[in-house]
Formats: C-alpha cells, structure tokens, sequence
C-alpha cells in the first residue's frame, strides 16, 4: 500500500490502455487502488467504507477518459474522488464519525497468554483503521491520507484544499495524539509479533 | 467481578491519561512514521505502539478486500461501453498530432470548431471534423485550467458543439461524443494516416496503447479498420453523455498547466 508499492515505469501505458476501454488495464488500476481507498473509507466513513469505494470506482471510472497525470496524481486523483464520496455521506446522513472505539479492548485481548490472540492480529489492521477514525476529523483526515493513501504533504494540501504547513500541523497533532492514546490504553509494547 | 474488572480498567485509563503526554515527536520521526518505514525497536520512547499501529493499518491486502474486483471490472466494461469517457486524454491526444498531417488538420479543426465555423471545418474534413469536436472540451479544460469552475457549461457547450459537427459530417448520427470510440479512432487515424513511416511509429506510445487496446501489434489493423468503419449503432448514444462532474478543486493543478478531471460527485 505505501509508496513504493506503485504500479512504477509502467503506469502510463496502464493508464492509457484503462483509457481506452482495456478492462485489464483498469483492473491494475483497481487492484492497486482498492485496498488503500477502501482502508481511507473505513477511517473517513467506517459504516459506509465498501458501497462508498464502489461509488468512488465509478466515478473514477467516468472521470477516467479526461484524466491526466502520472500516477502520485492519479492516486490523489482517486482519493479525491473517495474523499468527496465521503463528505457527501456525512452531509448527507449527517452523521458523525464513530463513537469512541474501546481501545482497552485491544490492550485486554493482546495479552500474551490470550488464546484470542491470533484472531486479534488477524483483525489488527480494522482496529488500527478503527483507532485513526477516532482522531478529530482533520487530524484522521491527513494521517489516513498520508499513510494509507501514500499521498505526499502536497498531494494531501491539494485534495484537503490545505497549506502544506497546515497538513504537516495536522499529521503531527495526529500523530502525537494517537501515541497518547496508545500509551493512555496501556498498549502493551510487547504485543506485536513483528 | 466484571463490574470491578470494568471500573479497575477505568481508573488504569484514567491515569494513564492523566500522565499521558506522548513525547515530543521530531519531523523526522514523524515523516518516517507517516512513510510506515519506522521499525517499532527503532522507535522513540511511546512511539513504538504507534509505529506498530501504523504498519498493521498497511498491512498487505487481504483477499476479501480484492473480493470486488470482478464486480469492479464488469462495471468498468458496462459503463465504458453505455457511456464512454468524453475526451480525449492529452497522453493519448500528444501523439497522434506528431505523427500525421491529418492529426494536425484535426487540431486546425478544433480551432476552428471553437471558433464557431464547424460547418466549414466538417465539410472539408468530415471525419477529422467529428474527431475535433469530439476534442473540444478537453482543450476547453486544459485551457482554462485556472478556471474550472466554468469546466462543466464548457464541456456541455462543446458537447452540443461536437453533436452539431457530428451531425454535418456523419449524415445525422447521434449527439453525444462517443470518446471511446473518439480516443480509439484518433489513435487510428494517426496510425493509418502516418502508414508509409511503419519503424517510426511502432515503438511510439500511441501505438503501443493500440497494440495493447488491440490485443498485439498484429491486430492492429484489424481493429483500426473497425474503428474508422461508420458507427452501426449511430442513433444510440446517451444524450446525457455531459459529464456531471464537479471540477476539481482550483489550485489543483501543478502550475505545469497539467489540470486534472474532477472526479465526477454523482453518485
């Protein structure tokens, strides 16, 4: 999901076959994207995540013929689109970001002799979507987009309509507002098994 | 027992938080963080749970969430084909103007279809005609890229445009741009109009995406003569075609004049 799992040298070629109709082609697109736009959505719109990728896919898919732009755009490109699916959930439903997820849930059942360990690894990456969601809705915003999305400061202050200085604020505030929750969780630094 | 359980839990949260403060975080640590390359054992004191976070948030793909991709594709195919893309992308347009005359023709007919003499334009060069209305709004947006809020009326105004020119050259058919079929056809005609210069053109971007939208560079012609053939299905494009999409926002572009399609909002 990160940066330097990108589709790479090939990606004009991939682009503009997807372009042109190839379904091939469009399923690399989607194969790269999907994950991290639909980890993005479960962090911006958690109870909306899987219908609002589709949505965002078929916007993509309708955008598509006048894109333009090598693939660090094409990314931002489509997480734009995921994020305005996103807002439009919010303003729509009028919801609010999940309540407070019960992290001493994660402290309780990682613990060592906890049978229900492996489960909870296995689940480990919804809980920490889960844990990011809980940020203030900025703060999860920009750390969403620059973790899972793999999207540089720039490319986030585009989509967010942001200064790069403000994106950088807000990953930071982020950043140490999640460790404070960690620690204030009693997370176990032992827990992880990498 | 639980009851107690729950209440120890709440006061071991409570002064946690109470001392909480998490350390000072450095912009080093942080851009590392945030590029998931911090390894926990590496990480400074109350870091490591969150350098653990993040890797678990990144973790590879699971198969369940590629479990859509049949679907995601089936949708692609269905739309591409009801409703194709509506202009030409410039990777896909820059080619096709280098590499012949009548690429060339099509770019002095966009003009001149902008400049509201399309008849004139399509009655000389019927097909390059419907191809450069077919162009128009992608010129409109990478024209004004510094104003895309305008995108959405310029791209139905060149719509119509591009449904009157069609209808001067093609004897009738329908409104409605078929991009699809336009970014197929341009590719097409600048691969058959440069046809006596065969080595120049074979390792050219242009026609490599035509081998692969052909399915190999020996099919090429194959798939070029059912591109330029007529439209069998002239009558049958969507009229509402116009994207209804929202610009992207402005400043999204890189100061390289590179605008970007706003992703539609539509649902």
């Amino acid at each position: 999901m990160a940066a330097d799992e990108m589709i790479g040298a090939s990606f004009p070629e991939v682009l503009v076959a997807a372009q042109h109709g190839d379904a091939e082609a469009f399923a690399v697109l989607w194969r790269e994207l999907q994950p991290a736009v639909l980890r993005y959505l479960r962090v911006a719109a958690p109870t909306a995540a899987e219908d609002l990728a589709a949505d965002t896919w078929v916007s993509v898919i309708r955008g598509l013929g006048r894109f333009q732009g090598d693939e660090q755009r094409f990314r931002g490109w489509v997480f734009t689109a995921a994020r305005h699916r996103a807002v439009d959930w919010h303003r729509q439903a009028n919801r609010q970001p999940t309540a407070t997820f019960p992290v001493e849930l994660l402290a309780d059942r990682a613990a060592p002799d906890d049978p229900a360990t492996e489960a909870v690894e296995l689940q480990s990456t919804r809980t920490a979507l889960a844990l990011i969601a809980e940020l203030p809705r900025d703060q999860a915003e920009v750390v969403a987009l620059r973790v899972l999305g793999g999207l540089d400061v720039a490319e986030v202050a585009r989509i967010l309509g942001k200064r790069p200085g403000a994106v950088r604020v807000l990953a930071h505030r982020g950043l140490r507002r999640l460790a404070q929750r960690l620690e204030a969780a009693g997370h176990p630094q032992r827990r992880v098994t990498r | 027992m639980s009851v107690r359980n729950a209440l120890a839990g709440e006061m071991r949260r409570l002064l946690a938080s109470l001392r909480s403060t998490a350390p000072p975080l450095d912009q080093h640590t942080a851009d590392r963080l945030l590029a998931v390359r911090l390894d926990p054992a590496d990480a400074p004191p109350g870091y490591a749970a969150l350098a653990r976070l993040l890797a678990a948030a990144t973790a590879p793909p699971r198969p369940d969430e590629l479990a859509g991709e049949r679907a995601a594709v089936a949708e692609f195919v269905a739309m591409t084909r009801s409703r194709p893309p509506t202009r030409l992308s410039r990777r896909a347009g820059t080619p096709g103007r280098r590499f012949s005359a009548k690429a060339i023709a099509v770019a002095l007919a966009a003009v001149l279809t902008i400049g509201g003499v399309a008849a004139a334009a399509t009655g000389l060069l019927p097909e390059s005609g419907r191809r450069a209305a077919d162009e128009v709004p992608t010129s409109t947006t990478r024209d004004s890229a510094a104003d895309v809020q305008r995108d959405g009326a310029a791209g139905r105004d060149a719509s119509g445009a591009a449904g009157d020119a069609r209808g001067g050259a093609a004897g009738g058919a329908a409104t409605g741009p078929d991009a699809s079929g336009a970014a197929r056809d341009g590719l097409c005609w600048a691969w058959l109009a440069g046809q006596g210069s065969k080595d120049r053109r074979q390792d050219s971007p242009a026609f490599r995406a035509l081998a692969k939208a052909a399915g190999g560079a020996a099919k090429v012609p194959a798939y070029c003569r059912a591109s330029t053939a007529p439209p069998a299905d002239g009558g049958r494009q969507q009229p509402d075609a116009p994207p209804a999409t929202r610009p992207s926002p402005p400043g999204s572009g890189d100061g390289q004049g590179q605008g970007q399609g706003g992703p539609p909002t539509t649902g």
